[in-house]
């Protein structure tokens, strides 16, 4: 049975009168001239005024835009009248210095009354009649569903031991309080659940990024990139993307300061647009082959900065190997091709990379010149088979041009904020979890059909091996089980099969695909209708207050509030909530981000009072990371074996895995490219890009954002063109896993060969199981990086086809 | 005493993120299909192979368009009703209520401001927020650019402020309608007539 | 495009009335009617032919607005709009058609109907002229070019030159039928806006340009061309006595129309509103 709709209020713009009453009778001039013409009406009748509706009361909250994993943490000012949203208005607070500016909301805040008041929120809760996957639910009563969930975890928890429990990774929900870390808290309190490591976001870059660095906080405070001569925007997108409130502004400004920036992406971007000098465009998954053959120029020109690297690295030429290995490949063996004989020329990475080799040399000095510039390593170019490479190839080659440590360089990588890693200062304490064992994020489809069988080898942690397949899953905010994992025709199938996954409990705002899949469905109510806490996405330094706005609507209940009632069942309630309420956990965090970080912070009932909704600390002189490493590598050694930046990586050295973990970073050709002889079948690349119509799969269907950013397949003309294919098509992709049908865009802002899906878009299949919405992981490949383990999502090869429109 | 409204819009730096079509939505309740500012793409040129690699030449930019609440609106000239009117301060205003949904105006337009709403059926176009602007305040879609590319103000002060140049391609001649529409114009926008730029994103304007 | 239907009518319907009416007075003010030639009779029905044309636009044109009861303030801007200026000439040429009918049921003598017959014409004259002018906006480059008023006034003197041989009277006016259709064709040919050999194409706008495919104009033309074809064959064979209208006439007038009809479709779809390349939700 279908939820029933949810009441749509038609909102009618109230026009006040006082503009009206302002407006005088002019009569105009009768000359001929434009004035003239114009001065002719410029009489308004008052016979046709609006009718003045007169103003009821309307309150103004400003609150954290509702958390989800966008890629900002920005503010707004709520307005709410009569119990409802009724506008939504953005930071406008004075100043706005480079400092301390303005938290300004994207189009998806800015159109967030419109999933608030989606027709399609779930109301109450669901358990699941037929099969799994059908989406057929019926609607039950809490105490049923939370009897049935309670009488499930006792029983697969006695069957199978905790863990068979697991909580995956989910980012729907993404503040202090509210998301999965409110199941996990619980999770710990019964006894713990399979942990996992990393994400889908950063897997392969949060992996490689330490085994140059020997850590992961490698960014300065963005304010610093005004010092910089020069900013190469590595497959980084945040105009469209949003890499932290404000960093495309932060661009912006170094642009104006002098900066030379340059992109390199497949598509010319929104920031390419907005931000660069030049666009280059590069073959998606080559990008190792363009750094080393940068590096390579950089060597036979003498243009890289010798000292730092003879005082702050290893491995950059046989002088220089770690103890152990002193006779293996360095750095400058590769380049040269000393030992596999193929010299990283920018003649040799130009057809691999597709990019001119002038440009390569041309590119690879001003880097190396511009003294100090920014190589920003973005995150599209490490979601790929060989992720790990292309990122540390990028590392070296800040580290050889002397970029790290000083201001306006950077060490590149995944640049968490110095100095203390930055902000996702996650406070809310989900406690200690019994269970030690953690997969990677990206492997629970393994741990489902072959759990009993992984181990170090499947980078199982914490354990040898794990002890039991996955046989509850208990998905929080998370979409990224059906929609947002790779080869979702074949996730379907594996959680279609009951006897695996015994029990699927999904809590969301919406029947998402994975929502499809639940035994029992639970409504959420939105972060507007709780209390929640954030603070930087990323990058920044502010803590900004989510009250609660308006009430939660029909049945719906927060994440916490889900979890303590589960508690309750399971004779948990006062461990878990330690007897306190949402708005209480809020005031505790506040506490806590008191006591370690903002000591100045009001106490909850201050900033309520204040409606200041945000508390920063401006930043006046950016911090540098490594900049003591720099100035003395000796007393401040990096947490590497070497004590140095390691161009060559020992211990990738030993895992003994050459071909596909080099010691040295190389280009390692895709197992998925247009290289191979997949490529006779699908000869396109297919990436699916971050889309400001939606943050990830979160406000699919929101119609004003649908309407600005509608879902299409991005297509060159020179690939359009042989293939009949005319602008607003309907085109069939398709490669070996699924195939989707979607409507096409002809752009020149993408380079041939190449085709861009955006990511996020709702599984729909149809009858036929053709999915109708364009949803990228019908494409994608469940097949995980060698070193990370982490999702090598946009390594897709496709075929594309005109298609009969639905 | 300002006694012409305008906006200033920076194209060199607008990256088409449409912060401020959607602002402008939820401020006026528009349903999806009424857009009173929408943004353009405008995409040119295309691609070259030479010898094994493919050369772009292509150029693009966003040009981020409202009302420009012209000194000669041809809108409230050409309405035969009278239900466009223009305040002293330079505002242009569509009265609703006067409206007969005839929609010559949308015809009359060159910058296509006057869009139909057939909620009301009646024509509306951006009203410059004018509630925000006498009281002090800021219209909705200049607030909420994240990269600061929108401005407004007295079109003699944005003139000192940021320049003269009221057209990029492919806008009319301002001599037309006089736009209070100041813009900085993206590099792109000298070479997009001759690399047969148009605008790219039509379903979405 | 389809659903400019209206306009189109209210325009085809306009100009026939607009030409009918012009020739009908110049016949009646040029010729030496005496009182008892039955040329009298055919011009009287041409009068009420003409009004129920205007009437019929003006109904269409009030119903096709979204809040037509608004209307009565349609004339409120005749100093600047355009669409005033034609909507009170199409008023003042309806009142004088009218005038005309209700003075010949008086029994007015042939000065005081040639004077108001003459009036009409201006009232038409300036009907078509405001017409036109509502398309030539600069702000319009598409429509405000020569082909435009080429267009009305050519589809004006076309449409009521074969109006006329739809109620026969004079064998003179099949060849005045076949002159005016032809010169609106080479017109059509010629300048039509988007369409024709020496049109200009505008340049890049805010607006996607919005050509149709040249198959509708050729095809536009083409029953345009059969019909006149076919009225030049009933002008050689019908007798110079003829008087009255010929079984065939009907499938001339029908190609003829149907010609103009697409062919103002066609101009129309040129300048395309918001709405139609936005998505709608």
């Amino acid at each position: 049975m279908k939820p029933p709709a949810f009441k749509k209020k038609i909102e009618t713009a109230a026009m006040s009168r006082r503009g009206f009453l302002r407006w005088s009778a002019l009569v105009g001039s009768a000359a001929a001239s434009s004035k003239g013409l114009a001065a002719g009406f410029r009489r308004r009748d008052p016979r046709h005024a609006q009718v003045e509706q007169a103003p009821t009361e309307e309150r103004m909250v400003r609150a954290g835009c509702p958390s989800h994993n966008c890629g900002g943490r920005c503010l707004l000012k709520v307005f709410v009248r009569d119990g409802r949203i009724v506008r939504i208005e953005t930071d406008d607070r004075p100043g706005d210095t480079i400092a301390d500016p303005q938290l300004r909301a994207c189009i998806r805040g800015r159109a967030y009354r419109k999933r608030q008041y989606h027709p399609d929120r779930l109301q109450h809760p669901m358990k699941r009649v037929g099969k799994r996957g059908e989406g057929r639910f019926e609607r039950i009563g809490w105490d049923e569903a939370l009897d049935r969930i309670a009488a499930e975890f006792k029983r697969i928890k006695a069957r199978y031991g905790n863990q068979a429990f697991y909580v995956p990774y989910g980012t729907g929900s993404y503040n202090q309080i509210n998301g999965r870390q409110t199941a996990q808290r619980l999770m710990n309190l019964f006894g713990g659940s399979l942990g996992f490591y990393n994400s889908y976001s950063w897997a392969a870059i949060s992996a490689a990024t330490p085994t140059v660095y020997g850590t992961s906080v490698t960014g300065n405070q963005r304010q610093d990139w005004l010092n910089a001569k020069y900013i190469l925007m590595w497959s980084w997108n945040p105009a469209e993307m949003r890499d932290g409130t404000n960093s495309e502004y932060f661009v912006q400004k170094a642009r104006e300061k002098g900066a030379r920036v340059v992109c390199i992406d497949p598509r010319m971007t929104l920031s390419a647009v907005s931000l660069a000098d030049e666009w280059i465009p590069i073959r998606p998954g080559t990008d190792a082959a363009m750094m080393s053959a940068m590096a390579y120029v950089m060597v036979r020109e003498d243009l890289y900065d010798a000292a730092f690297v003879g005082a702050h690295c290893v491995g950059f030429d046989e002088t220089q190997m770690p103890p152990g290995a002193e006779g293996a490949e360095s750095y400058k063996d590769y380049l040269l091709g000393a030992r596999d004989g193929v010299p990283k020329t920018p003649e040799w990475a130009e057809a691999v990379c597709g990019v001119p080799r002038e440009t390569i040399v041309r590119i690879a000095r001003e880097y190396a010149t511009a003294k100090p510039g920014v190589l920003y390593q973005g995150y599209g170019m490490q979601r790929r088979a060989y992720g790990e490479q292309a990122v540390r190839a990028g590392c070296v080659l800040a580290a050889i041009t002397g970029n790290v440590g000083i201001p306006g360089g950077w060490a590149s990588g995944i640049a968490l904020q110095a100095p203390d890693g930055g902000p996702f200062w996650l406070v809310f304490p989900t406690g200690d979890n019994p269970v030690r064992a953690l997969i990677p994020s990206f492997l629970w489809t393994e741990a489902v059909l072959r759990g009993k069988d992984m181990g170090e080898a499947d980078g199982v942690r914490g354990a040898a091996k794990l002890d039991t397949d996955i046989k509850c899953i208990w998905a929080v905010a998370c979409n990224a089980l059906v929609n947002q994992h790779g080869n979702v025709n074949r996730t379907a199938r594996i959680l279609a099969d009951e006897e695996k996954v015994e029990f699927l409990l999904v809590q969301d705002n919406f029947l998402t695909p994975t929502a499809r899949f639940a035994d029992i469905l639970l409504p959420v109510c939105t972060q507007f209708e709780t209390w929640g806490l954030e603070d930087g996405w990323k990058y920044g330094d502010e803590v900004i207050l989510m009250p609660k706005v308006v009430e939660p609507p029909f049945e719906t209940k927060s994440d916490y509030r889900i979890a303590s009632e589960i508690a309750a069942r399971l004779g948990l309630e006062k461990e878990y909530t330690e007897g306190r309420t949402e708005r209480d956990w809020v005031a505790w965090s506040l506490d806590r981000y008191r006591q370690t970080r903002f000591p100045g912070l009001p106490t909850l009932d201050e900033m309520e009072r204040s409606n200041a909704g945000v508390y920063s600390l401006p930043v006046t002189r950016p911090a540098v990371a490594f900049a003591d490493f720099r100035r003395d590598p000796e007393k401040h050694p990096l947490r590497t074996p070497s004590g140095k930046i390691e161009i060559f990586s020992k211990t990738l050295h030993d895992m003994d895995r050459p071909a596909e973990i080099p010691a040295v970073p190389k280009y390692i050709q895709e197992w998925e490219s247009p290289f191979g002889p997949e490529a006779a079948k699908y000869p396109l690349s297919a990436i699916g890009h971050h889309y400001l119509s939606r943050v990830h799969s979160t406000l699919e269907g929101v119609d004003w954002l649908e309407e600005a950013f509608p879902q299409r397949l991005f297509i060159n003309p020179v690939d359009a063109g042989p293939r009949k294919i005319k602008n607003g098509d309907t085109v069939k992709v398709w490669n070996d896993r699924g195939a989707v049908v979607v409507k096409c865009r002809l752009t020149p802002r993408i380079m041939p060969g190449v085709v861009a899906l955006p990511q996020g878009a709702w599984w729909t299949p149809d009858k036929n199981g053709l999915d109708r919405r364009g949803s990228v992981n019908v494409l994608s490949s469940e097949r995980w990086t060698p070193l990370a383990f982490g999702n090598a999502q946009h390594t897709i090869m496709v075929q594309v086809e005109k298609a009969e429109a639905a | 005493m300002v006694t012409q409204y305008g906006f200033f819009f920076n194209a060199a730096t607008c990256s088409g993120c449409k912060a401020c079509q959607v602002a402008c939505k939820d401020r006026n309740d528009l349903e999806p299909g009424v857009l009173w500012r929408r943004v353009y793409e405008v995409a040119g040129g295309g691609w070259e192979k030479k010898g094994e690699v493919w050369v772009p030449s292509v150029v693009a930019y966003n040009i981020s368009m409202a009302c420009n609440h012209c000194e000669k609106p041809v809108c409230g000239l050409a309405c035969p009703v009278k239900a466009i009117s223009k305040r002293e301060d330079g505002i242009v205003f569509v009265d609703t209520g006067a409206c007969i949904g005839c929609r010559y105006c949308e015809w009359a337009c060159p910058y296509t401001a006057l869009r139909f709403d057939a909620r009301t059926n009646t024509v509306s176009k951006c009203n410059f927020c004018y509630d925000a602007i006498d009281a002090g305040g800021t219209p909705s879609c200049v607030a909420s650019c994240p990269q600061r590319a929108l401005d407004f103000g007295d079109m003699a002060e944005l003139r000192k402020k940021y320049g003269d140049v009221r057209r990029i391609f492919p806008l009319p001649d301002p001599a037309q309608t006089e736009p209070a529409l100041i813009i900085k114009p993206h590099r792109d926008a000298a070479r997009a007539e001759e690399r047969a730029a148009e605008v790219a994103n039509w379903e979405e304007v | 495009m389809l659903k400019e239907w209206p306009l189109v009518a209210f325009t085809i319907l306009g100009q026939t009335a607009v030409g009918l009416f012009t020739f009908s007075a110049t016949i009646f003010c040029l010729l030496p009617l005496t009182p008892d030639d039955p040329m009298r009779e055919w011009l009287w029905t041409w009068q009420p032919v003409v009004l129920g044309l205007l009437i019929v636009a003006a109904l269409l044109s009030f119903f096709h607005l979204r809040h037509p009861f608004r209307a009565r303030r349609v004339l409120a801007n005749f100093r600047t709009s355009r669409l005033s200026r034609e909507i009170f000439f199409m008023l003042a040429f309806m009142f004088l058609v009218a005038g005309e009918m209700l003075l010949v049921a008086m029994n007015a003598t042939v000065g005081v109907l040639r004077s108001v017959q003459v009036a009409g014409c201006l009232a038409g004259g300036l009907f078509l002229y405001s017409m036109i002018g509502l398309y030539m906006l600069v702000t319009l480059p598409f429509w405000s070019q020569a082909g435009t008023p080429i267009s009305f006034i050519g589809s004006s003197l076309a449409l009521g030159a074969v109006a006329l041989t739809v109620f026969g009277g004079r064998f003179i006016w099949i060849p005045a039928a076949v002159l005016f259709v032809f010169l609106d064709l080479v017109g059509s040919v010629l300048f039509t806006p988007g369409y024709g050999l020496l049109s200009r194409r505008p340049a890049a706008s805010l607006r996607p340009t919005a050509i149709a495919p040249s198959f509708f104009h050729l095809l536009g033309l083409g029953l345009e061309s059969v019909g006149l074809f076919l009225l030049i064959i009933i002008a050689l064979s019908v007798s110079r006595e003829w008087e009255g209208p010929v079984p065939l006439m009907a499938i001339c007038v029908a190609l003829i129309l149907a010609g103009q009809v697409i062919r103002r479709f066609l101009f129309y779809g040129l300048i395309q509103r918001p709405g139609d390349w936005t998505i709608q939700s």
